[in-house]
């Protein structure tokens, strides 16, 4: 699906409110807008904003910073206070650079920059439309299924007891066996796991007790995204002119900084063995000897990119994941892969089994 | 006619890697390939009926949802209970494959695998 279509697809149920002073760029956001999304409203500045926001409620709030009145930041604020959760993108310029802590503190989710690049304006909301849509169906998924279950126990009690048990009593005790029955279900699935898990919250908040740790690691969280756009760059640049001695260095430089950043988090151990191993491998890698062919099973890199700018997303931005070690077992098996792919060696595998 | 297999995986570089070992097939028109990075936009789809499939693969570690309870969610589904359902993971404990074949996983693929492995799998179960 193309850019346009999947944002339609994943904005057409959400509503966005707009705040710029620039009249006339403001307007050109919401003629441009209005065709991804269910509903916009705009306002001139913060002040007006965060009026409008109070009757308006809207999915996403896309705000520049400096304007009259009020300004991005005490708007964001201010909406924070009411709605921790509230999805903010910021229009920042280069020289807003000074306020990016600020609003990682608040908890913003995003940043566009300025002058606009319409495709990057769309991806940016794209990835937050997508991630409220899921978290709606997400939602909406787990009522219901927590609704029929319950349903079937409640059918089941009322067969077998229907006689004896009072209704008062029979919802009460409904709503304990559902609790057990919940939770007995989860922990056979997690305690036969390999990994222990845990969930973002928690790794937050494991992050923000160490209030030392937690100082340096905000300025390293805008770090992270800055290093994973200039992946991205890279990842571009080896589509148009191949995977260059440069490029790999650029790259492994990149693999570098992610894993000196990870270094100061236990939590993030693990993923720093794997990705090391990608470092290596690519830093071995004769590039001028390199076949047409190979450098063709190269592209996987494009791919481990993504699963990797993924991956800090979903942990440090969005924050939303039931289990923050979910990639790196996973990254290790791919980077076996497009070693072998690449090196032609065998892959040392486990039989198939069909049950 | 076509069956239709579908890939769950949240890692776009697992699914480009069986689109790719699974070629050959989805050429000669055996297969049709789909994929979802998100379990729950799988299970989303299926139950509003506007997706069905003759075979499925899944990973196990998701971030959203954990693949033996999406595989189990679909097993309570009537359309599509009886359809063949795969683990592709690096998960590799007998415990975890004792539990799926319990919920009706029919088979484990496990991390890394080679484009061989996954043409087998899918000829096997599909019967093709």
């Amino acid at each position: 699906m193309s850019l346009i279509n999947e944002l339609k697809y994943f904005g057409n149920s959400l509503s966005l409110l707009i705040v710029e002073d620039d009249e006339e760029l403001n307007q050109e956001l919401v003629e441009i807008l209005s065709s991804f999304f269910d509903s916009i409203e705009f306002a001139l500045d913060g002040q007006e904003g965060l009026e409008k926001y109070k009757t308006f409620k809207p999915d996403i709030v896309l705000t520049d910073i400096t304007m009259p009145n009020m300004n991005g930041i005490k708007m964001s604020q201010e909406i924070k206070n009411i709605y921790r959760k509230q999805s903010i993108l910021v229009l920042s310029a280069h020289s807003d650079t000074k306020f990016m802590i600020e609003l990682i503190d608040i908890g913003i989710n995003q940043f566009i920059l300025k002058p606009l690049d319409g495709n990057n304006l769309m991806y940016k909301l794209l990835k937050v439309a997508e991630n409220i849509f899921y978290k709606k169906e997400f939602d909406k998924f787990y009522k219901e299924e927590k609704k029929k279950r319950i349903e079937t126990i409640q059918k089941e009690n009322q067969i077998s007891e229907k006689n004896t048990v009072e209704n008062e009593v029979l919802e009460n005790r409904t709503s304990k066996i559902n609790e057990v029955v919940v939770e007995k279900e989860s922990i056979d699935i997690d305690s036969l796991s390999e990994h222990t898990k845990k969930d973002s919250s928690d790794f937050m908040e494991d992050i923000q007790k160490d209030d030392l740790i937690w100082q340096t690691f905000k300025d390293d969280i805008t770090e992270l995204m800055q290093l994973s756009s200039d992946f991205g760059e890279d990842i571009d640049n080896i589509t148009l002119s191949g995977l260059t001695g440069e490029i790999r260095d650029r790259i492994v430089q990149i693999i570098r900084e992610y894993i000196l950043i990870f270094s100061t988090l236990d939590q993030m151990s693990r993923m720093n063995d794997v990705l090391s191993q990608l470092a290596e491998f690519l830093e071995e890698l004769d590039i001028d000897s390199l076949s047409e062919e190979q450098h063709k099973k190269l592209k996987i890199l494009e791919f481990i990119h993504n699963d990797i700018g993924r991956f800090l997303q979903t942990i440090f931005v969005y924050q939303d994941t039931i289990d923050i070690y979910y990639l790196e077992d996973s990254l290790e098996s791919s980077i076996v892969q497009m070693k072998n792919n690449v090196l032609g060696t065998q892959i040392e595998e486990e039989e198939l089994e069909l049950f | 006619m076509a069956k239709q297999v579908i890939f769950v995986d949240d890692s776009k570089t697992i699914l480009m890697g069986v689109e790719m070992a699974l070629e050959a097939l989805i050429d000669s028109g055996d297969i049709v390939f789909n994929q979802y990075s998100n379990p729950v936009e799988l299970l989303e789809a299926v139950q509003s009926g506007s997706v069905t499939y003759d075979l499925l693969f899944t990973d196990i570690n998701m971030p959203e949802m954990n693949g033996l309870e999406l595989a189990k969610t679909l097993k309570a589904i009537s359309s599509i209970k009886s359809k063949p359902i795969l683990a592709l993971t690096t998960e590799n404990s007998p415990e975890m494959k004792q539990q799926g074949k319990s919920i009706g996983i029919a088979g484990w693929v496990v991390k890394p695998f080679s484009d061989e492995k996954i043409v087998m799998a899918v000829k096997k179960v599909l019967g093709i």
